[in-house]
């Protein structure tokens, strides 16, 4: 299910909209039985302004599933979450004037899962980097 | 060297590079080098600090399992 939601971010996202300035970082962590770090798809997200990161201990998956309830009015309308511990096949949208100090400022949307929330992201892009094309 | 050779040695490194260029396969998008590598995670403060610096640009951020 991840790597359906991640392909679909290279393919509709960033292919299509290779001028935008934007920053994308994927942390990766075991979730499912079959998971493993050896399994991470390299050719997946091949877009330079991907930084992946393998996350063992589920750090941040952790850290964000024990605030969604702060930003539950930014999820996106199509998408589910029961305030699990942890948070994963998650995406979280911010914009250009983000700031984290003690939590990340400026969240636009948050989708889980990914593919459930694929069309606010779409339109959340379109928004943003119209002229980006 | 004299001004002379050096002309010279100019004049054949653009020749050859003139007959060995051959254009590349326009890129739709901007690719990755290949020799990507996942790195681990210093935690939570290492998101953090990469977040801050790439201020100004729109961040997106994906919890993802590898299957």
């Amino acid at each position: 299910m991840c790597v359906a939601g991640t392909r679909w971010v290279q393919t509709e996202l960033l292919q299509k909209y290779p001028k935008a300035n934007l920053r994308v970082y994927a942390v990766w962590f075991n979730m499912l039985a079959n998971d493993s770090r050896s399994k991470w798809p390299p050719n997946l997200l091949t877009d330079a302004r991907v930084i992946d990161r393998w996350d063992e201990p589920k750090a941040d998956g952790t850290w964000y599933g024990q605030r969604t309830s702060s930003i539950r009015l930014q999820l996106t309308p199509d998408s589910k979450w029961g305030d699990g511990e942890v948070l994963w096949d998650s995406f979280l949208l911010y914009g250009a004037n983000a700031r984290w100090d003690d939590v990340p400022t400026d969240l636009i949307h948050w989708g889980r899962t990914i593919v459930a929330g694929r069309e606010t992201l779409k339109i959340d892009f379109e928004k943003l980097f119209t002229s980006k094309r | 060297m004299t001004d002379r050779l050096r002309g010279l040695i100019a004049a054949v490194a653009a020749v050859i590079m003139t007959a060995t260029w051959t254009p590349g396969p326009i890129r739709p998008y901007v690719v990755a080098d290949a020799s990507a590598k996942l790195t681990d995670l210093r935690g939570v403060n290492e998101l953090k600090t990469l977040f801050n610096q790439d201020a100004g640009k729109v961040r997106l951020v994906l919890l993802v399992s590898p299957t």
